[in-house]
C-alpha cells in the first residue's frame, strides 16, 4: 500500500522539480559564471559573487546605481497595486455581497479583466484609454478643458500601478468576496437584531472575520503582481529610460538585450531573495495587525 | 470455520504511544462478540487490526486457520459497517451494494440475486434506485448492512453502526441487528461504546479499558459476577455504587462499616471475605438491590439504613432516588409506587447478598468462588 | 404606539424603503460593475468599427463585420490560435493526469512519516511562488542546447511543471473533504489504492476538478513570458501575438480591437462559465491552506 502512494507523486514531483526546481538551482550556479552569450571569446569562468557586487556596489557616491532605482521602483509599485487591489478589492467585494437582481452579471463583469491576457489588456489601455489623442483619457480631457498629458511618457510608473490593480483587482475581489459569502447568517441576523451600524459591522466583525481570506489574498496577490511582465513590456516598454523597470523586467533585459547569463543569474536570484523578503514582511505585518482584532 | 483469534495483539504509535496491549481473545464461529469499553479503550482500533485498515505492530490475528497478519483487507473475507455508513454518495443504493461484487468480477445474474435478497431481508427493495443523500439514517445504515450482508463474508465487522441513529431507532435497529446474526448465522465482532447495547446483543462482551480486556463473559456473568470495579462499574445502569468501608467484627459475624452507616454480610460470605476483616475495602451495591420498601423478596438479605432523599428522578417504570446516609451519597431504584419524599428521612433496605467486595490496591474483585 | 399611520401604511412605507434601496444599490453596482469592465467592452464594441470609425472613440456608429473579417482573414493568426489551442488542451490534460494522482496520495496516502505528506504538500506551493523570472536563463539556455526553443512540446512540459502544482493546491482540499471512511469501505470491498481513485475518489471532487482544470486552462491561455522568450515563430501562442501586433500594426484600431476580442473571448467565457466553482475552489484550496 504504501509504495503505490509514492507511485502517485513521483511523476508530478519529477516533473515540477525538473521544470522550476532544477532550474533555480541552475540560476544560482549561473550567477556566480562570467558568462556572456554575446561574447563567446570571453570563456565561462567563474565569477563569484563579482555579478551580485556589479548590480550592490556604490562607486561614484552620491551616484547610485541603476540596480537600487530599479529595486525602489519594484517595491513601489508592487507596494502601491498590492495596497489598491487589496482596499478597492474590499470595497468591490462587499458592495458584490448583496443579493441584487442580477449580481452574477456584475459579479462576472467585474471578475473580467483577471481573465484577460496581461498584454491584450495593456494594448487596450495603451491605444483605445490613454491616447492623448485617440483615447477616451484624450478627449474626456479635452472635454473637460485641459490638455492631456501623455502619461505613459511623464507618470510611467503610475500608469503602471493603476494597469496592474486593474488586471489583478479581480483576483483579490474573488478571495474576499468568498470569504464575506462565508460568513454564517446568524452573524449577520444577530448584527441587525443589535442595530450595529454599518462601520461597525463592516471594520470591526466582517473584516477580522475573512482575515485568512485576505491572507492568502495578498500573498498570492503579491506574488502575481512581483511575476506581472507582459504590461510593462507592451505598455511603457520600462521607459522612459529605465524609469518604470521591475526586477523581473530588468531580468529579462539583461537575458535577451544584454545576453549576460551570469549578471541575469544574479538579478535574478536577488529578486527572489527580495521576494522572499517582501512575502515574509508582508506575513507577519498581517499577523501582527490581525493580533489585534484577536 | 471462521472464529476469530487475537494473540498478543499490540498496536503502537511512533510516537511511542501503546494503544493496544497485547491481549488475547477466541472469538468462536458464529458468534455475536461485542467489544465494549469508554472512548479510548482501543476497541475499534482492535477492529480496524481485523479489518485490515491498521497496522498489526506486534502478534497475530487468525481468521479461522488463517493467520492474515499480512494479508490485504480486500482478501482477509470481512465486511464492516461502518458509524458514519461510508456510502458512496455518487452512487444509488443498489450499486453500492453491488460494487464489491462487481470489482471481484461476479456476474450479473449473481450479483443480482444477492442484492435483492440482501435488499430483502432488509426490507430497503424500493430504495434501490435511490441515492444516500436521499435516504434517512436508519435507511443509510441499512444499505450499509445490505452492502456486508452481500459480500456472504466470513467475519462480519461493526465499528458502533447505530451511534448516530436517534435513541428511539437505535432501539428498533439493536433488535434487528440480533435478529439478523442469527439469520445469518455468521460471526460477527460488533463494538460500541453503549452498554445497554452490548448487554441486550452480544453472546460474549468483552470489556475493555485503555488497550486492555477488563472481562470477557456472557452479559449475565459481567453484570452478576464482575471480576473488577471498573467492570462493575461500567455495565449497569445507573450504575453500581462504591463505598470506601472497612470490613469489620459485628454482632458475631462481618459487617461493612462505611463510616455512615453499617450493613452486615450474609453468614455464607464469611469464609471467602474473613481474610479481609479489619481491612479498607471498596464495598460495591447496585441501585436496583436497594428497596425503600421492605421487599417481600425472600431471597434477598436486606439490611437496613437510614437516609435521606436528596433527588426524585422519575422515570414512568420506575423511579432513580439519589439518597444520602452521613458522608455518603448513592443512589437506589426504586417501585414507581415508592412514596419517597423530598429531603425526608426514609428506611433504605440494602439487598446483601448481592453485595460486591473490591481490594482496594488492586481494585479487583474479591472472589466469592 | 404613537404613530397616526395604520399598520398596513407602515408596512408598504417598510417595503418601499427596501424597494428605493434595493434599486439604488443595484444601480449602483451595476455602474460600477460596467465602469470597471469598460476598457474591455469598448474593445468588444471597436470590434465592430470601421478603421475610420475606430480611431476616435465614439460610442454611436454603424457596425460591420467588415474588421473581423480582416482579422479572422489574417492567416498568421491561425498559427498562433492553434499553438494556443494546443498548449491549452494538452498542457491541462496533462496537468490534471499528473496532478490528481498527487493530491490524492498526499491526502490519503500512509508514509513512513506522517509528517511527510505536509511537507511534499508544502514543498509543491513554494513552487506556485517560484517567479518564472528565477528559472529563464536555465530553461532558455537548456532549451538551445536540446533545440526544444521554438518547439511545442518543449513549451508545454514547461507549462505542466508550473502548474501542476496549482492542480495539487485545490485538488488537496477538494479530496480532504471526502471521509477516508468511504475509501477505507472501498478497500475493504476490494478497491485497489488506483481503483480507489478512479472509481470512488475522483467522481467525488468532480467540481475540484474541473474547477482546477479551468483555471489552469485560462492561466496558460494567458502565459506570457515563457512563451515570449521560449518561442519564436513556430510555436508562438496569442499572447506573443498581441505584443507583436502592437509593434506591426500600429494604429489599426478596430483590426486590433477584432483581434483583442478573438483572444480574449474564449478566457472570458470560461471565466463566466466557471466563476462558481472557481470561487469554491479558489477560497477552498487557499484558505484551507
Amino acid at each position: 500500500m504504501k509504495h503505490k502512494d509514492w507511485l502517485f507523486l513521483i511523476p508530478g514531483m519529477t516533473t515540477v522539480a525538473v521544470i522550476t526546481q532544477v532550474p533555480f538551482l541552475l540560476t544560482l550556479v549561473y550567477s556566480t559564471l562570467r558568462w556572456n552569450l554575446a561574447r563567446p571569446d570571453l570563456p565561462v569562468k567563474f565569477y563569484g559573487f563579482k555579478n551580485y557586487w556589479y548590480f550592490l556596489r556604490i562607486q561614484d557616491w552620491p551616484q547610485i546605481p541603476e540596480f537600487y532605482y530599479i529595486v525602489w521602483q519594484t517595491v513601489l509599485i508592487t507596494f502601491c497595486a498590492l495596497a489598491l487591489c487589496t482596499i478597492v478589492g474590499f470595497l468591490l467585494a462587499l458592495l458584490l455581497d448583496h443579493a441584487i437582481p442580477g449580481v452574477n452579471v456584475a459579479r462576472t463583469l467585474i471578475l473580467g479583466p483577471f481573465f484577460v491576457m496581461s498584454t491584450a489588456s495593456g494594448v487596450i489601455w495603451k491605444t483605445t484609454i490613454l491616447n492623448t489623442t485617440f483615447g477616451w483619457y484624450g478627449v474626456i480631457a479635452k472635454f473637460l478643458g485641459f490638455t492631456p498629458v501623455d502619461l505613459i511618457s511623464y507618470h510611467p510608473i503610475a500608469v503602471i500601478v493603476i494597469l496592474f490593480s486593474w488586471r489583478w483587482m479581480p483576483f483579490f475581489v474573488l478571495m474576499m468576496l468568498a470569504g464575506l459569502q462565508s460568513i454564517p447568517e446568524e452573524i449577520v441576523d444577530s448584527m441587525e437584531v443589535d442595530g450595529t451600524n454599518w462601520w461597525n459591522a463592516t471594520f470591526s466583525v466582517k473584516l477580522p472575520m475573512i482575515r485568512k481570506h485576505i491572507t492568502v489574498a495578498m500573498m498570492l496577490g503579491l506574488i502575481f503582481l512581483v511575476k506581472e511582465f507582459g504590461l510593462i513590456l507592451v505598455t511603457t516598454a520600462g521607459g522612459p529610460g529605465t524609469s518604470s523597470y521591475t526586477l523581473p523586467y530588468a531580468v529579462y533585459m539583461q537575458v535577451f538585450n544584454a545576453s549576460n547569463v551570469g549578471r541575469a543569474g544574479a538579478l535574478a536570484v536577488i529578486t527572489v531573495i527580495l521576494t522572499l523578503i517582501g512575502i515574509n514582511i508582508l506575513y507577519q505585518t498581517i499577523q501582527k495587525r490581525s493580533a489585534i482584532y484577536e | 470455520m471462521s472464529g476469530v483469534t487475537l494473540k498478543d495483539l499490540v498496536k503502537r504509535y511512533p510516537n511511542g504511544f501503546q494503544a493496544v496491549n497485547s491481549i488475547n481473545l477466541e472469538i468462536h464461529d458464529k458468534e455475536f462478540v461485542v467489544l465494549v469499553g469508554p472512548s479510548g479503550c482501543a476497541k475499534s482500533t482492535t477492529l480496524r487490526m481485523v479489518a485490515g485498515l491498521e497496522e498489526i505492530s506486534d502478534g497475530q490475528i487468525l481468521i479461522g486457520d488463517r493467520v492474515v497478519n499480512d494479508v490485504a483487507a480486500k482478501d482477509r473475507n470481512i465486511a464492516m459497517v461502518f458509524q458514519n455508513y461510508a456510502l458512496y454518495p455518487h452512487m444509488d443504493v443498489y450499486k453500492n451494494m453491488a460494487f464489491a461484487l462487481k470489482l471481484r468480477k461476479f456476474t450479473k445474474e449473481e450479483i443480482d440475486k444477492r442484492v435483492r435478497r440482501a435488499a430483502d431481508i432488509l426490507g430497503i427493495v424500493p430504495l434501490l434506485e435511490r441515492k444516500p443523500k436521499q435516504l434517512s439514517g436508519g435507511q443509510r445504515q441499512r444499505v450499509a448492512v445490505g452492502r456486508a450482508i452481500v459480500r456472504e463474508p466470513e467475519v462480519f465487522l461493526f465499528d458502533e453502526p447505530l451511534s448516530n441513529l436517534d435513541a428511539k431507532l437505535r432501539v428498533t435497529m439493536r433488535a434487528e441487528v440480533t435478529k439478523l446474526q442469527h439469520q445469518l448465522e455468521t460471526t460477527m465482532i460488533y463494538v460500541t461504546h453503549d452498554q445497554v447495547e452490548a448487554m441486550t446483543m452480544g453472546d460474549r462482551i468483552v470489556i475493555m479499558k485503555d488497550g486492555y480486556i477488563m472481562q470477557v463473559g456472557t452479559p449475565l456473568e459481567v453484570y452478576d459476577s464482575p471480576d473488577n470495579e471498573f467492570v462493575a462499574g461500567f455495565i449497569g445502569s445507573p450504575a453500581m455504587n462504591f463505598f470506601r468501608a472497612k470490613l469489620v467484627q459485628a454482632d458475631g459475624g462481618l459487617a461493612v462499616d462505611t463510616g455512615s452507616f453499617q450493613v452486615k454480610v450474609p453468614k455464607e460470605y464469611h469464609d471467602v471475605y474473613g481474610s479481609y476483616k479489619d481491612k479498607d475495602v471498596t464495598f460495591g451495591m447496585r441501585p436496583e438491590n436497594i428497596a425503600d420498601d421492605l421487599p417481600e423478596d425472600s431471597r434477598g438479605q436486606w439490611e437496613k439504613l437510614n437516609a435521606v432523599v436528596r433527588l426524585i428522578e422519575p422515570l414512568g417504570a420506575e423511579i432513580i432516588l439519589e439518597m444520602e446516609s452521613g458522608q455518603q451519597r448513592f443512589t437506589a431504584r426504586v417501585d414507581p409506587q415508592s412514596k419517597s419524599r423530598l429531603n425526608q428521612t426514609a428506611q433504605v433496605y440494602f439487598n446483601m447478598r448481592k453485595m460486591q467486595l473490591f481490594d482496594v490496591k488492586t481494585e479487583q474483585v474479591i472472589p466469592r468462588r | 404606539m404613537s404613530d397616526p399611520r395604520t399598520i398596513q401604511e407602515i408596512q408598504r412605507s417598510i417595503r418601499t424603503k427596501k424597494a428605493v434601496r434595493m434599486t439604488v444599490l443595484t444601480i449602483f453596482v451595476f455602474t460600477v460593475a460596467i465602469l470597471y469592465f469598460s476598457p474591455v467592452l469598448y474593445m468588444h464594441l471597436s470590434a465592430f468599427k470601421t478603421e475610420y470609425d475606430a480611431v476616435s472613440p465614439s460610442l454611436f456608429f454603424k457596425p460591420t463585420l467588415d474588421t473581423f473579417q480582416k482579422v479572422l482573414g489574417d492567416e498568421t493568426m491561425y498559427g498562433y490560435l492553434k499553438n494556443s489551442l494546443f498548449q491549452v488542451f494538452v498542457g491541462t490534460i496533462i496537468s490534471l493526469l499528473l496532478g490528481i494522482p498527487a493530491a490524492f496520495a498526499l491526502t490519503f496516502g500512509k508514509f513512513k512519516y506522517r509528517t511527510t505528506n505536509n511537507k511534499v504538500y508544502l514543498w509543491f506551493l513554494t513552487t506556485i511562488l517560484l517567479p518564472p523570472v528565477a528559472v529563464i536563463i536555465p530553461l532558455y539556455t537548456w532549451f538551445q542546447t536540446v533545440n526544444l526553443i521554438d518547439n511545442r512540446f518543449g513549451l508545454m512540459i514547461i507549462y505542466v511543471g508550473f502548474h501542476v502544482p496549482i492542480v495539487v493546491w485545490m485538488l488537496h482540499s477538494f479530496f480532504s473533504d471526502v471521509p477516508v471512511e468511504i475509501l477505507e469501505a472501498a478497500e475493504i470491498d476490494g478497491c485497489s489504492r488506483f481503483q480507489q481513485l478512479t472509481l470512488i475518489a475522483a467522481p467525488l471532487v468532480k467540481t475540484g476538478i474541473i474547477a482546477a482544470g479551468l483555471l489552469v486552462a485560462v492561466f496558460i491561455w494567458n502565459e506570457f513570458f515563457l512563451a515570449f522568450n521560449l518561442t519564436g515563430n513556430e510555436a508562438a501562442t496569442l499572447p506573443v501575438y498581441m505584443a507583436r501586433f502592437r509593434e506591426q500594426q500600429g494604429m489599426f484600431v478596430a483590426q486590433l480591437s477584432a483581434a483583442s476580442t478573438v483572444v480574449i473571448l474564449p478566457a472570458v467565457i470560461f471565466g463566466w462559465i466557471s466563476q462558481k466553482s472557481l470561487v469554491k475552489g479558489l477560497t477552498a484550496g487557499g484558505v484551507k491552506g
